[in-house]
């Protein structure tokens, strides 16, 4: 009975095995596909989206001519940096980044999925802001004084919302707003009644030129002003100057300005969710441009394209290669030094690699380089544990007081491990959680797996 | 006292190898990979899926085993050729070996030898550098804890200096022997890391 046991045993992890290193094929469609999920290789090792950029020649949409004095390393690595705090901002985990420092050139590599085209949309995208005079363009504040930028959203008792991004300024920015505000119509209400009033003022003109009358009664009103009398508010509203707020080189309205705050609405005010939630990315989208600092040249995208690794699928086979014969020497000393318990616990330590294997792929963890040093850990890990355990039941002839006296002794050794590897599981580098992931798996797995399976063995073994 | 005598020698050799590596990288820094180098690269537009293995043979034989082939997009019909320096002979050789293998239009001529850009080690590595503190100071407290009856300085003490000195020790056998620092660095750094820190739980146990 006890035979049967054993040797059914052993024939599930022969099949387990089966399906996760050579496939689980099922007929769909009129041809065989292999039903187990493949491996999600990392960056190192499937290959990435390669973009290179370059200073902006001004010949494009949009593009303006550098000034030549712009042209400098420290711009240069200014623009570097801000698209490493971008990149950082947006949750990448897995980049390079590379600068040519005579000419300016970048080359940043990154991971290929759904979301890589957004994140080179942001690479070159302008997150310049300007307050400029309408007429003339004259930079009246710039991003200097703009110390970050926050969005948030209100609803009003209808219920609708309205999203805001807020720009809040230095003291020197400040300062400069208030001296503005006199002279300028800032705010989309004043610019609207600078701009009403426009049209009267051109008509004025015109009429003077037909009625010279109308021209004396001007004049009239004007010395008037001189002689002391009040004059006409609304005059003097109208000849305020427009200034305009650009953000990135797109206009935006200024609904308000409060002590060392600009709001400015994005979107208009709404009850549609689907439009609040595009509000709410497009002004997330201006917050990460603005903190994320100014470039102060403009680039332009050179190439942007998908290039596969250097390592090819022959050498990662050789690696395999290497890795089994490895595993098949260290198995083979186990079975000579522990004879049918060795041979016991070698079929157990085979399922386990394969239900490792099983659960990698299943829980989407991304394999990088640092992950394949992690699963050689774990393999080290449970071929020293099973060495252990033998050993023990050398001189413990009682199975479960084996297991509980190498386990204990084994897993309080690698609580600094398992420390490491929870660490390195909540990295936001995609290598670093690689490593994590598979550890924290593989110590779980070789937990659970040993009581299971292992015990179950030799302990069949033992009361035969 | 043999035992003794061992370590102390172990000790010394440890010191002399790490103080190599800090001249060693002091006067010629490290050696990177050459993905991470200035270095010079040409592509070939070859219109039909190529076979690497082929291409990387070609670049062999024209520039040395120093070479990286990768292709481009996802249907594998340009290659990009990676190396430290490429002359223009070298170029004209590569594309007319690759056209015995592959009919395309691309000449020699129209072939651009473009500077890749090198990368700062320490822009490869930074990330690594918090979650390493982090889980350090962790690991410190844990070992404070779980042996303190051992001498907390002790504790501490073994707790930093063995993994700061196994990592020296690994970065100056690479800096000395001149291994090329790059995707599999870390997987080094990681391991010695963990050795090391294992090596002082087992010390702290035998005590």
């Amino acid at each position: 009975m006890k035979k049967v046991k054993i040797t059914t045993i052993i024939l599930a992890i022969i099949l387990i095995t089966l399906i996760a290193f050579a496939g689980l094929y099922i007929k769909t469609q009129n041809r065989m596909e292999d039903k187990v999920k493949s491996y999600e290789l990392g960056r190192a090792l499937y290959g990435g989206r390669v973009v290179d950029i370059k200073v902006a020649d001004g010949e494009g949409d949009g593009e303006t001519k550098p000034n030549p004095e712009t042209l400098t390393e420290e711009n240069y690595e200014t623009v570097k940096n801000t698209i490493e705090k971008r990149l950082e901002n947006l949750g990448v985990q897995d980049y390079t980044i590379s600068l040519d420092k005579t000419s300016g050139k970048i080359r940043i590599e990154l991971t290929e999925d759904e979301i890589t085209d957004d994140y080179i949309y942001y690479i070159t995208a302008l997150g310049n802001v300007q307050l400029k005079e309408k007429d003339t363009e004259t930079e009246l504040l710039s991003d200097s004084m703009i110390k970050e930028c926050v969005y948030s959203y209100y609803s009003n008792p209808e219920g609708a919302y309205q999203v805001y991004l807020e720009l809040e300024l230095t003291k020197e920015g400040q300062a400069k707003i208030e001296e503005l505000k006199n002279n300028y119509a800032i705010l989309a209400e004043e610019v609207q009644e600078v701009e009403a009033s426009q049209p009267e003022e051109d008509e004025e003109e015109s009429s003077e030129e037909e009625n010279p009358e109308n021209q004396e009664e001007t004049d009239n009103v004007e010395n008037a002003e001189a002689g002391g009398e009040e004059p006409n508010t609304e005059n003097q509203e109208n000849t305020k100057k427009i200034a305009e707020l650009t953000i990135g080189g797109n206009q935006y309205e200024v609904q308000k300005i409060e002590k060392n705050k600009i709001r400015i609405n994005i979107g208009g005010e709404t009850t549609n969710s689907s439009s609040i939630n595009n509000n709410i990315a497009a002004a997330a989208e201006l917050a990460l441009l603005i903190n994320s600092g100014k470039y102060p040249i403009q680039y332009e995208i050179e190439s942007n394209r998908f290039i596969y690794s250097d390592i090819t699928n022959k050498q990662i086979l050789y690696f395999v290669i290497i890795v089994a014969v490895l595993i098949f020497i260290s198995l083979i000393v186990l079975i000579i030094k522990y004879k049918i318990n060795g041979l016991l616990a070698s079929m157990s330590f085979i399922g386990f690699m394969a239900i490792f294997s099983l659960i990698i792929r299943y829980t989407n963890v991304v394999i990088s380089i640092e992950g394949i040093g992690a699963i050689l850990l774990i393999l080290a890990i449970n071929y020293v544990l099973n060495y252990v355990l033998l050993g023990k039941l050398r001189i413990i002839n009682t199975i479960n007081e084996v297991i509980t006296n190498t386990y204990k002794e084994t897993f309080l050794k690698l609580i600094p491990v398992i420390i490491i590897s929870l660490v390195f599981c909540f990295a936001r580098w995609a290598n670093l959680s690689s490593f994590g992931m598979i550890m924290f798996w593989g110590l779980v797995l070789m937990a659970v797996y040993n009581i299971i399976v292992t015990k179950t063995l030799l302990k069949l073994r033992e009361s035969k | 006292m043999k035992q003794k005598n061992i370590k102390i020698i172990t000790l010394a050799v440890m010191a002399i190898v790490i103080i190599i590596g800090i001249v060693f990288v002091s006067i010629y820094g490290f050696n990177k990979e050459l993905r991470f180098k200035q270095c010079q690269s040409i592509e070939i537009y070859v219109e039909n899926k190529v076979d690497k293995t082929k291409i990387k043979e070609i670049a062999n034989e024209v520039l040395g085993k120093k070479n990286i082939v990768q292709t481009v997009e996802i249907y594998e019909d340009m290659v990009l050729i990676k190396a430290e320096t490429i002359t223009e002979e070298q170029k004209n050789n590569i594309v007319n070996k690759v056209k015995e293998n592959y009919e395309f239009e691309q000449t020699a001529e129209d072939t651009t030898i473009n500077t890749m850009p090198t990368t700062r080690i320490r822009d490869m590595y930074k990330q690594y550098t918090l979650p390493f503190i982090i889980s350090g100071v962790l690991v410190l407290i844990y070992m404070a804890i779980r042996y303190y009856k051992k001498g907390i300085l002790k504790v501490i003490g073994r707790t930093i200096l063995f993994p700061v000195i196994g990592e020296l020790l690994l970065l100056s056998i690479i800096a000395i022997a001149r291994i090329p620092i790059g995707i599999f660095t870390p997987v080094l750094v990681i391991a010695m890391y963990i050795v090391t820190i294992l090596f002082v739980v087992i010390e702290n146990e035998k005590e």
